[in-house]
Formats: structure tokens, C-alpha cells, sequence
């Protein structure tokens, strides 16, 4: 995914009314892409930031404008706090927008998201990125059909 | 295995799309699975199951529900569970309703047809005991089958679901 085109998207995306957003891959890991039904969404900015891209404009049929942050976080946990601080003051920034932050996070909010069979010393800190959803004031359905993703 | 990935939600957004459901879907390359968040506002969900009121009347049928809802493994919290053993039960429930209404008109006509050949035979000479009880017991069932095909044709007519059935009544 170091390099998105087109083509690619298109054969994903399976018709013309679509655009996209990306940020290429580090080596095999990191890539994000967004891709959007331009007949649905009108995309107005595209933000690309270190793990993340944001895409800001309105939904067509509700006419509401919205931001969603496509989220890749990195496994180790400085980096991590870095992502939700600076995604933070982007969400205060844009606050009278809808927000939808998605993605694969990297972290789990509680022991029962996990499933292990080492146990043993290594404590999760769930603390951080728990403060960012709820400083954020954000919701997290539950997740049906399996526990695990 | 942990639960990684998710979407996350403000309360703008909550309240522009109120009917969204969180689906993780199953993988396949990927070490991760897909999740689905779906907003779509016409999605009421599954159709309304329809339960004919003359499967109470046919022998086995609590039986068949009580063990095809015990025998379903769902994990997840309960609302969950139920929707998911539903949509299992509907499926059963199809199958069951088909070999229970095959060839209704035939079997009708034979309860009919012993029924006649009884009262001829009662009217020549005394009917045995056993022969009186069964005159009794076709009696019951044709007052049940006949139930049953008015149900299910009038259900058929209603253009449900059970539209097959027609086919199996001509």
C-alpha cells in the first residue's frame, strides 16, 4: 500500500462514483485509505496525520457535515498517547461537525476485549485511550456477531 | 485475540443516524476482521415471522420449537441470542411447515374416504368398538386438516411468504 491509484480503487470500490483519500504504508505496516460514494458524501478537506486521515465535508442526502478519522494506531504505547492527543485537538477543533472515528486502534478499553493465554505481569493500560474516548465524548456500539475483531 | 478495532462515535452522529449496528464480519486474508457499520434507515431488520395459528394443532410442533431453540449455541448478550435463534427457528420452522402441509388435499381426502366407508359400513351392520373410536379420532382429524388448508390457503392468497404452498394444494 505504498502507493494507491486509481485502479486500485476503482476494482475495490467496483463503480466510477467514488474518490479517495490515503496515506501510504511504512515498509508493510501503516497504510490507511479511505474511499468514499461521491454521490452520498461531498468531501471537502482531506487531513493526512501521522496514523491517521481525515476526511471533513457533508453528507449529501442528510446535509450534514460530518469528519471521520480513519485510524491506524502504532503498537508502541508513547506513540499511541502521541496519536490520541493530537487527534484530540483536531476533534475540539471541529466539534460542530458529527464525528466518526474508526479504525484499528491498537488498544483495548478493558480486560474482557482480550482474550489470552499468557498470564502473567505484562499490565495493558487501558487508561489512555479510554481518557480519549470519553474526553472526546464519544460512543462505542457494541459489536455484534463475534467478540473478537 | 482482542478487540482492536472499532468505530467511534459522537453524539451528533448518534443522533443524525439512530439505527446504526456495529457488525464484525467474518475474515478472510486479513488478520483482522472487517467491521461494518451499518446506518441504513430502511433497515427495520428481518421481516415479521409469521406463525399460522393451526401449527399449535398439529402433533409435535412445542416439541420441534422447544428442542430447535435449545439446540442453538449463541454466544453474546441476550438480545442478541434471540434475534440470531429467530432467525435459526424461521428456518426449521419452513421445513417443518413444508413436510407437515405436503399433499394436504390428498390426505384430506382419504380421512374422507374412510370416514364414508365407516358410515356404509355402520349402516349395514354394527360398527366394532375400535372401528367407533377411529370414526371418532377422523372426525378430529378432519376437522384439523381442514383447518389447515383454509389457513394456509387464505395465507397463500395474502401473497406471503408460503407462496409455494400453492403448488403443493393443486
Amino acid at each position: 500500500m505504498e502507493s494507491i491509484n486509481d485502479f486500485l480503487c476503482s476494482s475495490l470500490w467496483g463503480n466510477q462514483n467514488y474518490d479517495f483519500s490515503y496515506r501510504p504504508s511504512v515498509g508493510a505496516s501503516g497504510g490507511i485509505l479511505t474511499i468514499w460514494d461521491t454521490m452520498e458524501v461531498d468531501v471537502i478537506i482531506t487531513r493526512s496525520l501521522a496514523h491517521v486521515v481525515i476526511i471533513q465535508g457533508k453528507m449529501v442526502k442528510k446535509g450534514a457535515d460530518f469528519s471521520l478519522a480513519n485510524v491506524y494506531a502504532p503498537c508502541d504505547p508513547l506513540r499511541r498517547q502521541d496519536v490520541w492527543t493530537h487527534l484530540g485537538t483536531i476533534i475540539g477543533n471541529f466539534r460542530e461537525t458529527c464525528w466518526c472515528v474508526c479504525g484499528d486502534f491498537n488498544a483495548i478499553r478493558s480486560h474482557a476485549e482480550r482474550k489470552s493465554k499468557v498470564v502473567g505481569t505484562f499490565v495493558e493500560d487501558y487508561s489512555h485511550f479510554n481518557q480519549f474516548i470519553d474526553s472526546n465524548i464519544l460512543f462505542d456500539l457494541p459489536l455484534c456477531g463475534k467478540k473478537f475483531t | 485475540m482482542r478487540r482492536l478495532d472499532c468505530f467511534l462515535l459522537s453524539e451528533d452522529w448518534c443522533s443524525i443516524w439512530p439505527n446504526m449496528m456495529q457488525h464484525a464480519l467474518n475474515r478472510d486474508l486479513s488478520d483482522h476482521c472487517p467491521i461494518l457499520l451499518s446506518m441504513d434507515e430502511v433497515n427495520w431488520g428481518s421481516r415479521p415471522r409469521r406463525r399460522l395459528k393451526c401449527w399449535g394443532d398439529l402433533p409435535g410442533y412445542k416439541q420441534f420449537v422447544r428442542d430447535n431453540l435449545l439446540s442453538y449455541h449463541i454466544e453474546g448478550w441476550g438480545g442478541y441470542v434471540l434475534k440470531e435463534k429467530l432467525k435459526l427457528i424461521r428456518g426449521s420452522l419452513n421445513t417443518w411447515h413444508h413436510n407437515h402441509t405436503q399433499n394436504l388435499e390428498g390426505r384430506l381426502r382419504n380421512v374422507q374416504d374412510r370416514i364414508s366407508f365407516l358410515d356404509a359400513k355402520g349402516e349395514e351392520d354394527d360398527l366394532l368398538l375400535e372401528e367407533i373410536e377411529e370414526l371418532h379420532s377422523l372426525s378430529v382429524d378432519f376437522r384439523s386438516l381442514s383447518r389447515i388448508v383454509e389457513q394456509v390457503t387464505s395465507n397463500t392468497q395474502e401473497g406471503g411468504e408460503l407462496c409455494s404452498l400453492e403448488n403443493n394444494l393443486k
